[in-house]
């Protein structure tokens, strides 16, 4: 297919896309930034996502950027390919479902696991000092996140409903993540969310992705 | 660069999926652009015992590498006889200090932290103590090693370990940094050289097909 993914294997949304790409058995060359070196903030890389970011999708003549936006992009034109992720054969309601388990990934799950994740797993690989406070002020606002979906998975399999959906998949990066800090225990001590987990994380597409994240 | 290519004509290469030292060897071999057979040796499973394994390599560690009739095993016999046989990619350089510290870094990896921490090693202190000390144990080792080596290495300009092109000692550091975070919980906030080293190999195809996870013996389920 030709498609190009900008990013690396520690970025955490480049993965949210590889995940996908995986997931729908589309081919793709994961291009290397370097972002140490700053690359992804000077022009070249400038052109092609104004807010120099990781990860930018190149397919064909389109170039995508934001992780979500991207996925929404690959789930919508390719959902021909491999499984459809959006359930759009289904009714109204469940269509609905994985819109606003989508929307709650991005504005109630993201923010306090994406900080989580920054302060204790990625500051310390890039020679940054991990903010206490931070933690402590995320992990609570996450715990109160999690509630919620141990009381959603314990009536439901997937967030959207009875299947795996493009909701449930854009959780799993960061989710991985998490579980590589010591406050895994957010998950592992919430028995639907840790099944929920289990069942997602052994699909091989995801397999195939964890592969070569080197944390 | 070296202008020849030697092709060989039948490389096996004895494995297990999470041995940090066959890693060292599926790297270079990816490197040198080499292909093999993979045969896979169950450390778990005491495969290493097997007679047949046994007489391949009298010490029964993997890896051990065959090359038409000539059998070589320790990694780091394995990656010099690589190194002098298939001179494409040389991973050590001419300049001799430059030569001295790929070495240093590779003898350092392969005798002052590997084997404190290797299988016979930690099942031992488990057998004895338990499994809280096992880790202890493997992580006093691997920090002590770590400490060592981000001295070593952090006035190294350059985009890996010795330089801007991948050598010996990356090829050795790399099975190293990724089992102490995989499996042993470093913390590398200590070790800022060979974290930022870490995320450089994990960009590289040559590591990436090597890593434990991609071999064909790894488990199905992680």
């Amino acid at each position: 297919m030709g498609m190009k993914l900008y990013g690396t294997p520690l970025s955490t949304n480049a993965t949210r896309v590889r995940s996908l790409l995986n997931e729908k058995g589309i081919d793709f060359e994961l291009v290397p930034v370097n972002l140490r070196a700053g690359d992804h903030k000077r022009p070249p890389f400038l052109a092609l996502n104004p807010f120099g970011q990781v990860p930018v999708l190149q397919d064909g003549d389109i170039i995508l950027f934001e992780s979500r936006a991207i996925n929404r992009y690959i789930a919508s034109r390719y959902k021909e390919t491999g499984p459809d992720l959006l359930r759009s054969a289904a009714g109204p309601a469940e269509t609905a479902a994985v819109e606003v388990w989508l929307a709650v990934e991005s504005q109630q799950f993201g923010p306090p696991i994406e900080e989580l994740v920054f302060e204790v797993l990625i500051k310390p690989l890039i020679g940054e000092t991990t903010d206490q406070t931070a933690v402590e002020r995320e992990v609570e606002r996450l715990g109160r996140v999690l509630d919620v979906y141990e009381e959603r998975l314990s009536k439901n399999k997937y967030l959207a409903g009875g299947e795996f959906t493009l909701a449930d998949l854009n959780h799993m990066t960061y989710t991985y993540f998490l579980l590589r800090t010591p406050q895994a225990d957010l998950v592992t001590s919430r028995s639907h969310v840790l099944a929920w987990w289990e069942d997602i994380s052994s699909r091989p597409a995801w397999k195939k992705t964890a592969e070569i994240i080197p944390v | 660069m070296a202008k020849e290519i030697a092709t060989p004509a039948n490389l096996t290469l004895y494995s297990y999926w999470r041995s940090s030292c066959s890693q060292r060897v599926r790297i270079a071999l990816n490197l040198k652009g080499l292909d093999y057979e993979y045969k896979a040796v169950n450390l778990l499973k005491d495969e290493q015992s097997n007679p047949e394994f046994e007489k391949i390599n009298p010490v029964k560690y993997v890896p051990a590498l065959v090359d038409g009739d000539t059998v070589v095993s320790d990694s780091f016999a394995i990656v010099l006889y690589l190194e002098d046989k298939y001179p494409q990619y040389p991973l050590l350089p001419q300049d001799l200090k430059k030569k001295a510290l790929n070495l240093q870094v590779a003898s350092i990896v392969s005798s002052s932290i590997q084997p404190l921490q290797n299988l016979p090693v930690l099942s031992w202190i488990k057998s004895k103590f338990n499994a809280d000390e096992r880790l202890k144990w493997a992580q006093n080792h691997i920090n002590k090693g770590f400490i060592a080596l981000e001295k070593l290495l952090k006035d190294c300009a350059g985009k890996y370990a010795t330089g801007d092109e991948v050598q010996l000692a990356d090829v050795f550091l790399e099975p190293q940094i990724y089992a102490g975070v995989k499996r042993f919980q470093i913390d590398m906030s200590p070790y800022p050289t060979l974290a930022r080293l870490h995320e450089a190999y994990s960009e590289l195809p040559a590591f990436q097909a090597a890593l434990p996870d991609r071999q064909p013996d790894a488990p199905s389920s992680s």
